[in-house]
C-alpha cells in the first residue's frame, strides 16, 4: 500500500472523517429542534385558542370586552370586531404590550449561525436567524378585519390563520377568531393573535449554542486527528521504511527490521516484524553460504575429474591413463558422498520437525553402538562405555544414532592402532551430558572453532577423501534441533566432544 | 624463451589435482614441486624461490593468499596463479595488493593451464632482456599492446592485467567501432575446450574497465552495446 502525502494519507483521512461524524452529532440536535418548533407552536395555538373562547364567552358588549381585556393581563392580543369585521376594540390599544425585545446577537452571533445555518442548509432550509417583525401585525393599521379566519368566525365556526409578519418569512403571527354569540345570533368575534417571534429567538439562542458546541468540536477534531496522526502512522511511516530497506536492489533480503521500544500494538507490531526478519535472515543467509559451500564443495572434484579427464585423451602410456581413470573413478564417488552428506544434512530440518519424539535410554542405546563399533574395529581400537543412572532423552532415536555413529567414527578414524576410545553419560543439572574422546592427536587450536563448520575437514589426504566434512556438522545441526549443545576440547590424549541434550 | 629458472611449483591441498598438474607441466618439459600445505610450500620458499607458483585459495593451515603476500614480501616479479572454486573470492585476489598475476577458475582446463604458464614466463623473459627479435608494441591512440609480455599502457602508464583480460581488450581493440557479442570475445580470449558463462565475460569486462579507470578515471572506451555485447570507440 502506498501513504501519500504528509499528513493526509487515508488513515488520517479515515481518522479525520469519523472524528467529523461524531461532531456532527449536536447539528442532529439542531434538526430535532426543527421538530421542537412545531410543537411549541401547536402549544401556542391551543393557548390562543383558550384565550379567544374565554373571552368571547364572556363578551357580550364592547364594554365588558374592555373590562375582560384589562382585567387578564396577557401577552395574547385581543381584538373585538363586529359582525362585519369592523374592529371595535384591540388588546394592545387598552393595554400598551410590553415593547418588543430588541434582536439578540451581535454581529459574530450572526456570523457564526449563519455557518451553523450554510453547513445544515441543505437539510434545513428554514434555518435563519429570525428576524424582529418590523410591522408586528397584519392587520395593525387595519379598521376592519378581514381575514379568511374572522370570515369563518363571524359565519358562526372558529377560524384559524397563521400570517406570515410583515417584514419577512421569518416570524409568523397565529390568528384564532372565536364568534361572539348573543341570544343564537353572532354579533361579532373575538380575534386572538400572537407572534411567534419570541419563540424563534429562544430557539435561535439554543442553535446558536449547538453551533459554538460543533464549531469547538470540529477544532477538537481536527487537533484529534493530527494527533492520531503523530502517533500512529509516523511509526507505521517507520516500518514502511525499514521494510524497504530491508530489500536490497534485487529484491534480496538483507537486514531486518529494527524494533521499536514503543509500548503500544505498533511497537508490538514492529519488535513481532523484527524477530520474523531477523529469522529470515538468518535463513537466508545460511541458504546462500549453504549454497555458495556446497558449490565449492563441489568445484575440488570436478576440477579433479576434469584435468584427469584431459590427461586421459592425451596421454598414450596404459599404465599412466589407468591411473587417471582410476583417479575419475575417486572423484566421482567422492562427488555422490558429497551429494548423499549434503541431502542428510539439508533434510534435517524438515526430519526433526516431523519425527515423533520418544523419550530414549541413552545407556542402552550407547551400548548398542559401541558394540557394534567393536565388533567393525575388532583388535584395533578398544573401547569403554560408562553410563551413570537412567538417562532418558526425549528425540528420535534414529537422530540419536546418527549423532553417536557420527562421533564415534570420527573418534575411531583418528584413534592410533591401539587407541582408547571412551564414550561417557551422565545427569548433570537437568542435561544429560554424553562425552566421546578418543587418544588420536587431538584438534589444533586454530580449528578448534572451525571443526563443525560444513565441509570443514583436516585430516591426513589418504583418509580424506573418504570423509565429506559434513559428520560433525551434521551431529550439531541435530542436536542444536534438540535444544542441546556440543562443544570440542582437547582431553589428556586426543579429543574430546561432549554433548548435552535437557533430560526428561 | 625458457627462463632459467624453470620450476613450477603448484600448491593444492587436493592431492589428485596436484598430481595431474604436475604430470601435465612435467610432460610439458617444467620442473615440478608439489606442496600439499602453504605451511611446507613456504618453509621450501625461503631456501630457494621457483620460477612460478600455481596457488589454490583455499587450503586449510595456511591459505594461498596469506602464502602469496608472503611470496611477494621476497619477491615482486615470481608470476603467481590461482587456483580458485570460490568466485567471491576472485576480487579479493585481483585486488592488486595481493599482487597475483593470473587466475584460473576450478575447474578449469589443463590446456588453459598451461597456456597461461607459458604466457607468464615468457613474460618474465622478455623483462630479463632473454630474447632478442621483441616486437614493437602496437598502438591504437594512447593505447599500446605488447603482444610478447600482454602487457597494456594507457597514455603511458602501465594498466595491470590478467592474460583472459588482455585477451579479451585485444579481441576488441583489433576491430574498434565494432560490436563483439560475448561469444565472440569468449572465442577470442579463452581456449576452445573451456566453458564460461556469459555472466563471467560481464564481470572480466566490468574489472577491465576499473582496472583502467583506475589509472584515468576519465577512460571509458569501453562501450556496452544492450542486447549484442560490447564496442572499443573509435577514436
Amino acid at each position: 500500500m502506498k501513504l501519500s502525502g504528509r499528513w493526509f494519507s487515508r488513515i488520517s483521512i479515515r481518522l479525520l472523517a469519523f472524528n467529523l461524524l461524531l461532531v456532527f452529532l449536536p447539528v442532529a440536535g439542531v434538526l430535532f429542534l426543527g421538530a421542537y418548533e412545531s410543537r411549541l407552536e401547536s402549544a401556542e395555538v391551543r393557548a390562543i385558542t383558550e384565550e379567544a373562547r374565554i373571552v368571547a364567552a364572556a363578551t357580550d358588549t364592547p364594554a365588558t370586552f374592555v373590562r375582560i381585556v384589562s382585567a387578564r393581563p396577557t401577552d395574547v392580543r385581543l381584538r373585538l370586531v363586529d359582525a362585519q369585521g369592523n374592529l371595535i376594540a384591540d388588546s394592545h390599544r387598552i393595554v400598551p404590550p410590553p415593547p418588543t425585545r430588541p434582536p439578540s446577537g451581535s454581529k459574530r452571533h450572526n456570523t457564526l449561525y449563519r455557518i451553523g445555518a450554510f453547513l445544515v442548509r441543505p437539510i434545513v432550509k428554514f434555518m435563519q436567524p429570525p428576524q424582529p417583525p418590523l410591522d408586528v401585525d397584519f392587520y395593525e393599521t387595519a379598521t376592519k378585519l378581514t381575514g379568511v379566519e374572522v370570515r369563518d368566525a363571524l359565519r358562526g365556526g372558529e377560524g384559524f390563520d397563521k400570517k406570515i409578519t410583515a417584514g419577512g418569512k421569518r416570524s409568523v403571527t397565529l390568528y384564532r377568531a372565536v364568534p361572539v354569540m348573543t341570544r343564537g345570533k353572532v354579533t361579532g368575534a373575538v380575534v386572538a393573535s400572537r407572534n411567534t417571534f419570541p419563540i424563534l429567538q429562544d430557539l435561535y439562542a439554543i442553535r446558536l449554542g449547538v453551533m459554538r458546541i460543533f464549531l469547538a468540536s470540529v477544532v477538537v477534531a481536527i487537533l484529534v486527528s493530527l494527533f492520531f496522526s503523530a502517533t500512529i502512522l509516523a511509526p507505521l511511516r517507520q516500518l514502511r521504511v525499514d521494510a524497504r530497506s530491508i530489500l536490497d536492489r534485487r529484491g534480496r533480503i538483507r537486514g531486518h527490521f529494527k524494533g521499536s521500544k514503543r509500548l503500544d500494538e505498533i511497537g508490538e507490531l514492529s519488535r513481532a516484524l523484527e524477530r520474523i526478519t531477523r529469522r529470515l535472515e538468518t535463513h537466508v543467509h545460511a541458504i546462500e553460504t549453504f549454497t555458495a559451500d556446497v558449490s565449492h564443495e563441489f568445484k575440488n572434484p570436478l576440477a579433479s575429474i576434469r584435468t584427469a579427464n584431459d590427461m586421459v585423451a592425451d596421454v598414450v602410456d596404459p599404465a599412466v591413463r589407468k591411473r587417471f581413470v582410476q583417479m575419475i573413478d575417486q572423484e566421482v564417488a567422492r562427488m555422490e558422498r558429497l551429494l548423499s552428506g549434503v541431502r542428510e544434512i539439508s533434510r534435517i530440518d524438515v526430519q526433526l520437525v516431523r519425527e515423533e519424539r520418544r523419550p530414549v535410554v541413552i545407556g542402552e542405546l550407547l551400548s548398542k553402538i559401541v558394540e557394534g563399533f567393536q565388533l567393525r574395529e575388532g583388535e584395533r581400537v578398544r573401547f569403554e562405555l560408562d553410563v551413570a543412572g537412567e538417562l532418558v532423552v526425549e528425540a528420535s532415536e534414529d537422530r540419536l544414532l546418527q549423532v553417536f555413529e557420527n562421533l564415534l567414527d570420527n573418534a575411531v578414524s583418528f584413534s592410533p592402532d591401539g587407541g582408547v576410545v571412551r564414550v561417557s553419560a551422565s545427569a548433570n543439572d537437568g542435561l544429560v551430558v554424553t562425552r566421546v574422546s578418543d587418544e588420536g592427536s587431538g584438534i589444533s587450536e586454530p580449528h578448534m572453532n572451525r571443526i563443525f563448520d560444513r565441509f570443514f575437514t583436516y585430516r591426513p589426504d589418504a583418509s580424506r577423501r573418504s570423509h565429506t566434512g559434513l559428520g560433525l556438522a551434521i551431529v550439531k545441526a541435530i542436536v542444536q534441533g534438540y535444544g542441546g549443545t556440543i562443544s570440542a576440547a582437547n582431553a589428556e590424549k586426543g579429543a574430546m566432544f561432549e554433548i548435552r541434550l535437557p533430560r526428561c | 624463451m625458457r627462463p632459467a629458472n624453470a620450476v613450477v611449483a603448484v600448491v593444492d591441498d587436493e592431492e589428485n589435482i596436484r598430481e595431474t598438474v604436475g604430470f601435465a607441466l612435467r610432460r610439458e618439459g617444467y620442473p615440478v614441486e608439489l606442496y600439499a600445505h602453504g605451511g611446507d610450500a613456504w618453509q621450501s620458499f625461503r631456501q630457494k624461490l621457483p620460477g612460478l607458483v600455481i596457488l589454490d585459495i583455499l587450503m586449510p593451515e595456511m591459505d594461498g593468499l596469506e602464502l602469496c603476500r608472503k611470496i611477494r614480501s621476497i619477491s615482486e616479479t615470481i608470476p603467481i596463479i590461482f587456483l580458485t572454486s570460490r568466485d567471491e573470492e576472485l576480487d579479493r585476489v585481483l585486488g592488486l595488493e595481493i599482487g597475483a598475476d593470473d587466475y584460473l577458475c576450478k575447474p578449469f582446463s589443463m590446456r588453459e593451464l598451461l597456456a597461461r604458464v607459458k604466457v607468464l614466463f615468457r613474460r618474465v623473459a622478455l623483462d630479463q632482456g632473454r630474447t632478442r627479435n621483441a616486437e614493437a608494441p602496437i598502438r591504437f591512440g594512447d593505447l599500446e599492446l605488447d603482444m610478447q609480455r600482454y602487457t597494456v599502457k594507457w597514455k603511458s602508464m602501465p594498466v595491470t592485467l590478467t592474460v583472459t583480460e588482455f585477451m579479451m581488450l585485444n579481441a576488441l581493440v583489433r576491430h574498434p567501432g565494432h560490436v563483439k557479442t560475448r561469444n565472440q570475445i569468449h572465442e577470442e580470449s579463452y581456449p576452445h575446450d573451456t566453458y564460461v558463462s556469459e555472466r563471467t565475460i560481464d564481470s572480466h569486462i566490468k574489472r577491465l574497465r576499473r582496472k583502467f579507470e583506475e589509472v584515468d578515471p576519465a577512460f571509458d572506451l569501453i562501450e556496452t552495446v544492450y542486447g549484442l555485447g560490447y564496442r572499443y570507440r573509435e577514436t
